[in-house]
């Protein structure tokens, strides 16, 4: 009775996993997106793989959609991916850049999670032949050419002028005070470059950086953080965050303290709160850049790459400060 | 209670293994290539290593949530070491030497102080985490020495050495368990803790020696991580407790403690593994991978619960 059982169990975890294999396997080749077949064997079928750090934030839907749309325009295959355990499972991402690097696509363009801990499988992509485009964040360059390897391009934002500009139109428009600041996560190249891009030109104008903190660009934190900050620091005057999140979770703290309308606040992203907040005034400015457009760079990049086309190193996406001057004109 | 290679508990495990890998390869060309399997192999390396602690520690009937940051802690301290010019033996020694120390804490914690392992090892993960990343500040520590950085890339006999030093653990661990004293005392005190201390065994003794082994792989691990990444990353190893518990129930080890085989327990983290690099390489997203993996998971727990009421129904 026993043995039937163990049996009957076994079988029954065999069957169920194979199912859902298979499942899986046939769900993926009906969509449009990469899968085993779409190896490089039948003309004109491209495959571009497109790794990205994240899939959870409103930037990262965004770009998946103006990428995989673009490479449906261009009768591509783009295969987009993020590693299970989000912007902290760096080795998770490294993996699906080593699984595109086997499965041999004609381009990888990618968004990485470390400055440095890609560099290696990036060398093997270079081996393999296979362009690589880095999409919005850098690696460190030195130590990849120390290892032999280099990068085909870099499509991104110039985060520090971005932010520079956002800082230009405060000091055009607040009384010259206090600022707190609001970073992503410490350490990293974009959360660094806006809050330093932001802090450079406003502490010129004779503002003074009272205090910076890190939010981990979330909106929960930024709150927590906002109200400590405003507590230690009453007679804050601007507040600038370095993403849409961040910024709404500031203005929602401000306004449960009483303090609407006392304090500027400027973030980065132009999400749909953000609109809806310089609408109402509670948002003083921030900066919009066309994700979708930006990820169809990224793709025509990739193709230039592929068909053995010249590229510059450096590819920038505009960026808008978006003010209640200009709100209206977005979408 | 049964310690043979294949007993029951992995004869399930490994067909599982097997199917999957006859699944994969038919759903996937490039599976089954030599690139592939190495790919693999190099992949699961980190999870297995601290998964092989974490058998250790369940077979006594305890759990170890801290590994994920037994691992950050121990890179960090290496990755500072040699930042500041220490050699990479030092820095390696080191490192060993955190995952040592936070294994101590913990098995004290649990076997003299008697707390609750989940609860114990709850709060030393997050002690090691804050530690990690105040100490970081956030930032990555990268470009370590040639002497350090070998160890994630070289391969002997076209085999990576991160998977040779893996291999050589689970045998080393393998002879322990099965070959010496400290072995059997740890299958009997998950099997029947009371028991064992009335016949005068040092239950605690061999308590805080599982949870110390468990430390130190954590830090091996840690070894390759940082080698293979070329950085020390202070939000290493998130989540890692997690995969490395399921790699070892799906390895048929009960969460009782008492029963199971540490070769089961690799057989887990390869099928984990081989679940996550096939559904890549078919372009599934990592969310559904992560219902995969969950469903797998279930279904060795429910295997797991029958086993042990027929087991007892025996008696």
């Amino acid at each position: 009775m026993k043995k039937h059982f163990k049996k009957g169990l076994s079988i029954l975890l065999i069957m169920s996993l194979t199912l859902l294999l298979v499942a899986c396997g046939t769900t993926e080749d009906t969509s449009s997106s990469g899968g085993s077949d779409s190896v490089v064997t039948e003309e004109g079928n491209t495959t571009i793989a497109f790794v990205t750090k994240s899939m959870s934030d409103q930037f990262f839907i965004d770009v998946k959609d103006g990428a995989e749309a673009h490479a449906k325009e261009l009768g591509i295959n783009l295969t987009y991916m993020a590693p299970e355990g989000g912007q902290s499972d760096i080795e998770g991402e490294v993996q699906l850049l080593e699984d595109s690097i086997i499965q041999k696509v004609d381009a990888i363009i990618i968004d990485v999670s470390d400055s440095a801990a890609f560099n290696t499988s990036i060398k093997k992509a270079n081996d393999a032949g296979i362009p690589i485009i880095l999409f919005n964040d850098v690696v460190d360059e030195k130590d990849l050419e120390t290892n032999g390897g280099h990068i085909d391009s870099f499509v991104g934002m110039d985060s520090a002028d971005a932010a520079a500009q956002v800082a230009e139109y405060c000091v055009k428009t607040s009384e010259v005070g206090k600022v707190a600041i609001l970073e992503g996560q410490s350490g990293t190249t974009a959360s660094e470059d806006r809050a330093n891009g932001f802090k450079g030109i406003v502490e010129e104008a004779g503002f003074e950086v009272v205090t910076s903190q890190p939010a981990n660009w979330d909106k929960n934190e930024a709150y927590n953080v906002t109200q400590n900050i405003l507590t230690s620091n009453p007679d804050i005057k601007v507040i600038f965050a370095a993403s849409s999140l961040m910024g709404i979770g500031a203005i929602q703290a401000i306004e449960d303290m009483g303090l609407s309308g006392q304090i500027d606040v400027y973030d980065f992203d132009c999400e749909a709160d953000d609109i809806a907040a310089i609408k109402t005034g509670t948002l003083k400015a921030t900066l919009q850049y066309p994700s979708k457009e930006w990820a169809s760079l990224a793709v025509d990049t990739a193709m230039s790459l592929i068909k053995g086309e010249n590229v510059d190193k450096e590819v920038y996406t505009e960026v808008k400060v978006v003010t209640k001057d200009n709100v209206g004109s977005i979408e | 209670m049964k310690k043979l290679k294949f007993n029951a508990s992995n004869m399930g495990a490994l067909m599982v293994l097997i199917v999957l890998i006859i699944a994969m390869s038919i759903i996937n060309s490039s599976f089954l290539s030599r690139a592939n399997l190495v790919n693999v192999m190099q992949q699961i390396t980190v999870n297995a290593l601290i998964a092989s602690g974490m058998t250790i520690v369940v077979l006594t009937g305890g759990i170890d949530l801290s590994v994920g940051s037994v691992m950050a802690i121990s890179g960090l301290v290496m990755g500072k070491l040699m930042q500041n010019g220490a050699n990479a033996l030092v820095a390696i020694l080191a490192g060993l030497a955190i995952g040592i120390l936070i294994g101590l804490i913990n098995g004290i914690l649990v076997a003299q102080f008697k707390l609750q392992p989940m609860i114990a090892t709850l709060g030393t993960m997050q002690i090691a985490r804050g530690i990690t990343l105040t100490l970081a500040q956030g930032r990555t520590i990268s470009g370590f020495p040639q002497g350090f950085r070998w160890i994630g890339n070289v391969t002997f006999l076209s085999i990576p050495v991160q998977v040779i030093l893996m291999v050589s653990i689970y045998i080393s661990i393998f002879y322990l368990l099965k070959y010496r004293k400290l072995g059997r005392y740890i299958y009997s005190i998950g099997g029947n803790e009371e028991s064992t201390r009335l016949s005068g065994i040092n239950v605690t003794k061999y308590k805080i020696t599982a949870y110390v082994i468990c430390g130190f792989n954590a830090a091996i691990a840690a070894i390759i991580y940082c080698a293979k990444l070329n950085s020390a990353v202070p939000t290493a190893g998130e989540g890692y407790e997690m995969d490395a518990v399921a790699s070892t129930v799906i390895g048929g080890t009960s969460l009782l403690g008492g029963f199971g085989s540490i070769w089961g327990t690799l057989m887990g983290a390869m099928i984990i593994g081989i679940i996550k690099n096939g559904l890549n390489l078919m372009g599934v997203s990592a969310y559904l991978q992560k219902v995969v993996i969950g469903v797998i998971l279930l279904i060795a727990v429910l295997v797991d619960s029958f086993r042990m009421r027929t087991m007892s129904k025996k008696k």
